[in-house]
């Protein structure tokens, strides 16, 4: 039965993790396609089209972003693989081993 | 070559099956929504799903040596009966993938081989040999679970997602979240492949520790490793074209940030559950991600009909699976009573083998194919269809698209156009 409620508490932080990194990297993604965005508007037939480029400025700052989330998935990357190279090198990889 | 060495041969075969069966099921989990917003074509979509499988298997430390130890109590079979427990349970969860595969609904492949098992045990040691509470706290709870926070995960997901671009060009949309697609993609096919190929390893580890050709001590023996990886891949390439179809065009029409959204939601599910001590179904969260991704957005319809038929389809897979494995090692059981062991386990293989025929030459009839995966999905008039409805939903021929809808704009037009046709 404790184990039961145990499980059933595990319920919390699988949630939080999949909202902050399952919704939050899209999320993030999207905010760095929206800097880099320029100016757009929209059309009578309901498309949405780039007028402007972004400044220099506001697609450095998306790279940055983008940047970040291509880490977040090397980490992912390595988050799978921790185990294999934790036995491989002997570091201690995100915490295997 | 002895008896005991031809069953184990059977036994290691049947489990490549399985594994192969495992890699072609769940291809769709991680590959539908990139295929039905044509963010990859589907062949080169299935090719580098099966790459990432077969990377991941090989990633693979920690094999499951205890694989089904959670739900049955396989102890208590000595050597001879383990074999035939462990290979009709397999026969069961093949049976049930090839089945649902038929009809197109994404079913869970590990819940598919437990199901066989716990058949195969309860057949061959009696109710006894189930771990009721493992079966509730391993199985029943994580895929009650598992759809529900995909769902609501990705449903934010996709409602930030489109709040934060509704301004963006279309051009620039669609192309950056074709991409933001392929990454996520990529990493839940890298993730399959680590987790479920181990299953089949640790499923091969226990027949040669059954039949004593291996000390339950050892290292998984390397050959193993690398008939598991390459089985899933084969299968994984192989496509299940039915599974994906049904994924990416059957519950939602999906656009490329829907597709973002969704394979986001999953990939961050599958990778961070197991270290909360929850380790998810990768299909159960691919499908509650994608009919997530479908609640989020403005508009889109999450076809219940089709969600209705999947859920049915798990609720029923183990206890379905259960009773293809218990059926199979009674006929296993009593043919080898009245003649040898070895003739019960080939006429079960037998039994395997002709189901299986029938099953493709069924999918013959219908063909769902890299060419014609991605055909327009029929309204459906009838909303509480049987199960088998989703065979009605098997493209005619590539080419007789109806004519009723608008025409489908290429894959590069901009998603609103896309979006408009459904």
């Amino acid at each position: 039965m404790n184990d039961l409620l145990s499980l059933i508490s595990n319920i919390i932080p699988v949630t939080l993790a999949g909202l902050v990194l399952g919704a939050g990297m899209p999320a993030l993604f999207a905010l760095a396609l929206r800097i880099s965005a320029g100016r757009t508007e929209r059309r009578p037939d309901g498309a949405v089209v780039q007028v402007h480029r972004a400044s220099a400025a506001a697609r450095i700052l998306a790279g940055l972003l983008f940047a970040v989330i291509v880490l977040v998935i090397l980490a992912g990357v390595l988050w799978i693989a921790r185990e294999y190279l934790h036995q491989l090198t002997g570091l201690p990889i995100l915490d295997a081993g | 070559m002895t008896p005991e060495l031809i069953i184990l041969g059977i036994v290691v075969i049947t489990a490549l099956v399985f594994d192969f069966t495992n890699g072609f099921h769940d291809t769709g989990n991680a590959m539908a929504t990139s295929i039905a917003t044509g963010a990859l074509k589907p062949k080169v979509a299935v090719g580098l799903s099966a790459v990432l499988n077969l990377v991941g298997a090989f990633l693979s430390i920690e094999v499951a040596k205890t694989v089904g130890r959670e739900v049955v109590n396989l102890e208590m079979a000595d050597g001879h009966s383990l074999m035939l427990i462990v290979f009709t349970g397999l026969v069961g969860g093949i049976v049930w993938n090839l089945l649902t595969w038929l009809l197109g609904l994404p079913s869970s492949s590990s819940h598919a081989l437990f199901g066989g098992l716990i058949g195969a045990t309860i057949a061959g040691l009696g109710v006894s040999g189930v771990l009721w509470a493992g079966v509730v706290a391993k199985v029943i709870i994580p895929a009650l679970v598992a759809p529900v926070i995909a769902a609501l995960v990705s449903t934010v997901g996709t409602i930030l997602v489109y709040r934060l671009t509704a301004r963006v060009g279309d051009r620039q949309k669609t192309r950056g979240f074709r991409w933001g697609q392929v990454g996520t993609a990529s990493l839940v096919s890298l993730a399959h492949g680590t987790n479920d190929a181990q299953k089949t390893m640790g499923v091969i580890f226990l027949g040669l520790v059954a039949s004593s050709a291996i000390d339950p001590s050892a290292d998984i023996p390397f050959w193993v490793k690398l008939a598991c990886a390459f089985a899933i891949a084969l299968g994984t390439y192989l496509g299940g074209w039915r599974i994906i179809r049904t994924l990416g065009k059957g519950l939602v029409e999906i656009d490329s940030p829907q597709g973002m959204a969704a394979e986001g939601a999953s990939a961050a599910i599958i990778l961070t559950s197991s270290h909360f001590g929850m380790a998810l179904s990768t299909t159960h969260v691919a499908t509650g991600s994608i009919l997530g991704t479908g609640l989020g957005r403005k508009g889109a319809d999450v076809r219940w009909s089709v969600a209705g038929r999947m859920v049915l389809a798990w609720v029923i897979t183990i206890p379905a699976a259960a009773v293809v494995g218990a059926v199979c090692w009674l006929i296993g059981h009593f043919v080898g009573l009245v003649s040898n062991e070895l003739t019960g386990v080939l006429v079960v293989f037998a039994i395997l083998a002709a189901l299986s025929a029938v099953m493709f030459v069924r999918s013959r009839r219908q063909p769902v194919h890299s060419g014609n995966v991605n055909e327009q999905w029929e309204p459906e008039d009838h909303d509480i269809a049987p199960i088998t409805g989703v065979l009605a939903q098997v493209p005619v021929a590539a080419g007789q698209v109806p004519t009723a809808h608008v025409t489908v704009p290429p894959d590069d037009a901009p998603d609103h156009r896309r979006a408009s046709g459904a």
